[in-house]
């Protein structure tokens, strides 16, 4: 159960985003996308959910390519949490976090009741019970971006792919997130995210794939990839690499580098 | 439900003559009139109704948009140009020539928006493209007006484009409900990929909503169904626009939820909207587009007084 890109490449309008990207995503790990803004992080993530088609390269799961992958089944194996997610209309909460069992009910089908229950879980595992009957948009951006969340969390996919999940979020939902990212990997789901913020990044990540220009500048293990140099060579910021007092990474940018 | 029969029976009842129930089939001139008129009239009416309650809230489901109506993708004028080219080139007089023109127009303005959209089937191109549509066929419509070869000629275009039901007869019926019931089946299929949309495009296509199926689904069922009411009825404006956000407020937002009220809300307006015509005084009846208009202005005057409001 592997998600493999091999030699992706991707051109939009005549920029190239992605330039011969390949990766190798584990089970039950957690891949931090990190890069500046521009380096083609949303893009790889979005080829990975099998949302683009790449000029070359191909993305396999499990030895096929997604692409030719039926749709369903794709959509029942990765859960995709796109940037900023405003749904178009204010349904409730659970109208949106019900949208996660569509792929595994057939064309006419209502919800059964081991989908309510899934539905159910999921937003208690994003704090966001309380909000079930709340409209969209009578709620604040971190309770939307929750259950947002919990909609993926909700087709129980094998992947989960999250594009900055944790934006609007206050630190403690932060942290929230962070740990119901980890749990999944743990329960065996394979996690990509991309972040932003480097401890974050360090403290989540198995896997830290750093992205610039559309290059792949490095990926491995935390401790190996952020290092000051290549923080300067990616972000072009001097950075103070130390530990925490619960052993974690911490990285504190300082300024720009020279 | 229940509103929408009885809506269809006040339509059957209501009019210059009143017709009641034990005259409906009597041999007489209101069993006439009920057989030949009215009872023709109440299904066009119902039909077209439905019809145009159900395209406003699909299209405003897959464009996200709470003011898209089938006018905004251009079918309804693409179809108002093939029903003002028959007239203008005297083929009305020939058996179905205006529904054979309105519908061939409507099928080349699905073609064209289907092409102009683009391939990815995103809403965003084919709003663009049809309002290129739209526009087009306006001005054609209007040069044709213009070049009308005689004022009964113009008279003639121009009341047909207001939209009536006055006079429909059975072969009206024959050939516009069949297109609508198969359009509107179309329609109905996509209630499950608009509810995906709500979460956009990436969201939608991550729940394995085909956006190039669903663009084809909608615009083939927009086309048979809206193509096929102009062309039976000439343009009624609003109803896809009015019905939509009613039905909005009683059943939520969910755009699947959506569909099946608004056919039968779109009835209900149009079947009452047609009564009424009939019984303002005066020696001919108010067209039914007109009567449309005049509810759809203070209509939305209202949803901007309430938005002001609750701005303040």
């Amino acid at each position: 159960m592997t998600l493999l890109a091999e030699n992706l490449s991707l051109t939009l309008g005549k920029r190239r985003v992605l330039d011969a990207v390949s990766l190798s995503l584990s089970p039950g790990k957690v891949t931090v996308i990190l890069g500046p803004n521009g380096a083609g992080k949303t893009s790889l993530i979005r080829l990975l959910a099998g949302l683009l088609v790449p000029a070359t390269g191909q993305v396999l799961l499990d030895g096929y390519s997604l692409p030719k992958m039926d749709r369903q089944e794709r959509a029942r194996r990765i859960g995709y949490l796109p940037q900023n997610g405003t749904p178009a209309w204010n349904v409730s909460a659970r109208e949106l976090v019900s949208l996660g069992r569509l792929p595994h009910r057939s064309h006419f089908a209502a919800p059964s009741p081991a989908d309510e229950a899934t539905i159910d879980t999921a937003l208690a595992c994003t704090d966001a019970s309380h909000l079930a009957d709340r409209p969209m948009n009578a709620m604040s951006g971190g309770e939307r971006a929750r259950v947002m969340l919990a909609r993926v969390l909700a087709g129980a996919p094998e992947w989960l792919l999250a594009d900055e999940p944790l934006a609007s979020l206050d630190p403690a939902h932060q942290l929230d997130i962070l740990a119901l990212l980890r749990a999944q990997a743990d329960r065996g789901t394979g996690v990509v995210a991309v972040l932003h913020d480097l401890t974050q990044a360090a403290r989540l990540g198995d896997q830290i794939v750093v992205l610039k220009d559309g290059n792949l500048l490095e990926a491995g293990l935390p401790a190996d990839v952020l290092t000051a140099p290549l923080l300067a060579n990616a972000f072009g910021i001097a950075a103070e690499i130390g530990r925490a007092s619960d052993g974690g990474l911490q990285i504190t940018p300082l300024g720009r580098s020279g | 439900m229940l509103l929408t029969i009885v809506a269809f029976l006040l339509s059957l009842i209501a009019g210059k003559v009143w017709i009641t129930p034990a005259d409906w089939l009597a041999d007489n001139a209101n069993g006439w009139i009920m057989a030949d008129l009215r009872l023709p009239r109440a299904i066009l009416g119902l039909s077209i109704g439905a019809v145009l309650g159900l395209s406003g809230a699909v299209l405003q489901g897959y464009l996200r948009n709470p003011l898209a109506d089938p006018t905004v993708v251009g079918v309804s004028s693409s179809a108002a140009l093939g029903g003002v080219a028959a007239i203008f080139l005297g083929l009305a007089a020939v058996p179905f020539g205006l529904f054979a023109c309105a519908m061939l127009c409507a099928g080349l303005s699905v073609l064209l928006l289907v092409a102009l959209g683009g391939k990815s089937g995103g809403p965003l191109g084919f709003i663009l493209a049809g309002m290129v549509l739209s526009t087009l066929a306006g001005s054609l419509t209007a040069l044709l007006i213009s070049l009308s070869p005689n004022p009964y000629a113009t008279s003639e275009i121009i009341a047909w484009l207001m939209g009536a039901l006055t006079d429909r007869s059975w072969q009206d019926v024959a050939l516009g409900v069949p297109c609508m019931a198969v359009g509107s089946a179309l329609l109905l299929l996509t209630g499950r990929s608009l509810d995906a949309l709500t979460l956009g495009e990436d969201g939608a296509r991550s729940l394995g909503v085909d956006l190039t199926r669903l663009q084809w689904l909608i615009v083939a069922g927009i086309g048979l169904a809206v193509g096929a009411s102009v062309a039976v009825t000439g343009v009624v404006g609003f109803v896809g626009l009015i019905v939509p956000h009613f039905i909005r407020s009683m059943v939520g937002e969910r755009p699947s939820a959506t569909l099946l009220p608004s056919a039968l809300g779109g009835a209900v307006l149009v079947l009452v909207a047609d009564s009424a015509v009939r019984l303002i005084p005066g020696p001919g009846e108010v067209r039914l587009g007109i009567a449309m208009a005049a509810l759809g202005a203070p209509y939305f005057f209202l949803l901007l007084a309430r938005m002001r409001n609750r701005a303040l």
